[in-house]
């Protein structure tokens, strides 16, 4: 019993007690009121379709893209690679390039929301708000318009390939795009904010008397680093890690507009599976085998980043 | 020989300035402790100690002036390389380490040898009885202990000197005087110098060997806690420790002219017009004219505290009623007198006076303390 005084008499239906709404026991008709539309919510827009998007994967492909209800193991069979001309490390390779450009686009973009995340946080508090719409104005504009744009920047004519060409990155004539690097430099301006809010808002809340104990305590500008402000920050780069990698592990659109189609991606063979080749068994197969490999992913980002509990 | 004498000549602060913007934190400050004291800067908030302490520590560069520790200038140096240490006021410990792994910090920072630095922490968590701790968590520890933790902390790379930051500030009233305790006999058994900063005279009077009081960034007294206590030097020190009377007097020989009449002082007071204080329980009530220094009075409040009696006193005589300010000091819910004044007494409960009764104070040549008039 939480109550704050003896409940000698019925309260009032406005009053509510102390704890009453999450102690054990007392989750009464009120409390699942209150969370029904956030549990709502769930069930319809998460837990159905991801019950939906199972069973479908067990299923066929009928003649016309249709589901042809019956049970099968084939679009498992398909994603590993096994094709109808037999079996071929497209898709494993899709899935590597997937993880390796998801990874590098969440280490890149840490490494670079880091300082610019301190740069924010030192700010007089009136000035941070404009440095911080800085960082979202990106969001202004749609990602394919902004993809659109990349492709301007990098084409044979512009400025920034030019200098590319002058300096023998790449040959002369020739463009910055279609290219890996392309797609990792649009993956990273595209995730950058993502990363930047997060950590900032960590950033922001530091306690800096932990760095000057750290300093007090001999530690070295290193040793400062990681025992006195990583620690502190880690709640945020948790959030700014799963903001990035889980959808950069799903993008398709940076991967076919900056790779020219040549790059492939998971995300993109999902988008074609769904799309032009109406083939829903398949993709949704190839979906779960992502979600399997990105859970594995904040898996090994969780042993690595002790005591956070998000994921 | 003179690289002994200056080893054991402590740490020196010379000609410290500091400016924040408009705000003088610290003015030309100098002071000198001794090695193995255990001083207290003493001020209210926004009188420069925390900064003092914070430009001992290496947190902040002075603008001007030195540190010198063991004949060592320390001035340039972060700090990282001071061999001074510091308990926080939030103490500041590491909550991703344990108990074990905070202490040892320092020793790892330092790259101590992993046999050597199991025997310190073991040994310094024994001295604050935090042995069974050494697995824990800082967050599963009472303010007790982390306040404890804070010190073994900092005491286990055996620093020069120790900075305590207003340690005590989050601990209840009946925890803080045994920790203050425990503190003071800390320091005498180590031999290190203590410097702590407070705003809490009780916690002063306590702990210290000598207190050094700031107002505005300027040491106003410096001095042992009797010494500052008894004599205060000015108006401030006066005030800020304990309940003092401030009587404005003139004349410049060992008589004086004040609100309450001819008082007579124990020695000259060196000028011809200034203030006199007085502390409240320096007065003494007598049942009959006293030969010297009397001042009839009646009873204007009286409040019981069970160890002693407190008595606003509305002085009756005030000779010519010179028209000169007076300030009574802390009394809270006190009406003016008549005359404005109004002299604060600190007493036993017996006899018991009522309001309105009519007494004889006393106040004695040595209680009566002439200040300097420099704030």
């Amino acid at each position: 019993m939480t109550a704050v005084k003896p409940r000698s008499s019925r309260p009032s239906p406005l009053t509510v007690w102390y704890g009453e709404l999450t102690s054990r026991g007392r989750l009464s008709a009120r409390g699942w009121l209150f969370a029904a539309p956030a549990l709502i919510w769930l069930l319809l827009f998460l837990i159905l379709p991801g019950l939906a998007v199972v069973v479908v994967s067990f299923m066929q492909r009928g003649q016309y893209g249709d589901i042809v209800w019956q049970g099968t193991f084939e679009n498992y069979s398909r994603a590993a690679g096994n094709g109808i001309f037999g079996f071929s490390f497209d898709n494993l390779l899709a899935l590597a390039r997937s993880l390796w450009t998801a990874g590098l686009t969440t280490v890149l973009a840490t490494l670079l929301a880091f300082p610019l995340a301190f740069f924010i946080a030192s700010k007089p508090e009136k000035s941070r708000y404009v440095w911080l719409t800085l960082v979202i104005v990106p969001f202004w504009t749609n990602l394919v318009i902004r993809a659109y744009a990349w492709m301007l920047l990098l084409s044979p004519d512009s400025p920034i390939t030019k200098l590319a060409q002058a300096l023998g990155l790449v040959e002369a004539g020739a463009a910055l795009y279609p290219s890996s690097f392309a797609i990792q430099l649009g993956m990273l301006t595209t995730f950058l904010p993502f990363v930047v809010l997060p950590l900032y808002s960590s950033v922001e809340r530091l306690d800096w008397s932990l760095v000057e104990a750290a300093q007090d305590l001999y530690a070295s500008k290193t040793r400062t680093f990681f025992q006195a402000i990583v620690p502190q920050v880690l709640p945020g780069l948790t959030v700014s890690v799963i903001l990035t990698f889980v959808p950069a592990m799903g993008m398709f659109v940076i991967p076919d507009l900056l790779g020219g189609g040549k790059f492939l991606l998971v995300g993109s063979l999902i988008q074609q599976a769904f799309g032009s080749s109406r083939d829903w068994p398949y993709g949704a197969a190839l979906s779960l085998v992502l979600v399997l490999l990105t859970l594995i992913g904040l898996r090994i980002y969780r042993r690595y980043g002790k005591g956070v509990e998000l994921v | 020989m003179t690289a002994t004498l200056t080893a054991l000549e402590g740490l020196k602060l010379e000609g410290l300035q500091k400016r924040f913007g408009d705000l003088h934190a610290v003015r030309d400050l100098s002071l000198e402790i001794r090695q193995g004291e255990f001083l207290t800067l003493l001020g209210p908030s926004g009188c420069g100690k925390t900064t003092l302490l914070r430009i001992i520590a290496g947190f902040e560069l002075a603008d001007g002036g030195r540190v010198i520790l063991g004949g060592k200038d320390l001035s340039g140096l972060p700090a990282n390389v001071r061999p001074i240490n510091t308990v926080f006021q939030s103490y500041a410990l590491f909550p991703h380490l344990t108990v074990f792994d905070n202490v040892a910090f320092g020793l790892v920072s330092r790259r101590v040898a992993k046999l050597e630095i199991a025997q310190k922490v073991a040994s310094a968590l024994e001295m604050l009885q935090l042995g069974a701790f050494a697995t824990r968590h800082p967050h599963h520890l009472s303010e007790g202990q982390k306040h404890r933790l804070a010190l073994a902390r900092a005491l286990v790379t055996e620093p020069q000197v120790l900075l305590l930051d207003e340690p005590m500030s989050a601990l209840d009233a009946k925890l803080r005087t045994e920790v203050q305790l425990e503190l003071r006999r800390l320091q005498k058994r180590l031999g290190t110098t203590f410097v702590l900063v407070t705003h809490d005279q009780d916690e002063a009077m306590t702990v210290s060997d000598r207190i050094c009081v700031l107002h505005g960034g300027r040491i106003q007294q410096i001095g042992t806690p009797e010494q500052v206590y008894a004599r205060p030097c000015n108006r401030f020190v006066a005030e800020f420790l304990g309940a003092a009377n401030l009587i404005p007097a003139s004349g410049n020989g060992r008589e004086v002219e004040t609100p309450l009449g001819r008082l007579t002082l124990e020695e000259n007071s060196g000028w011809d017009h200034g203030t006199l204080a007085v502390r409240a329980e320096n007065v003494l009530l007598c049942p009959t004219r006293p030969a010297i220094n009397a001042v009839q009075a009646k009873v204007l409040e009286r409040v019981y505290h069970g160890t002693h009696l407190e008595v606003l006193l509305e002085p009756l005589f005030l000779g010519a009623r010179p028209q000169l300010e007076s300030r009574p000091q802390s009394a809270e819910t006190r009406s003016e007198g008549a005359a404005g004044f109004v002299l604060k007494v600190r007493t036993t409960p017996f006899p018991p006076l009522e309001v309105g009764q009519e007494v004889w104070a006393q106040l004695p040549p040595h209680a009566l303390v002439p200040l300097r008039e420099d704030v």
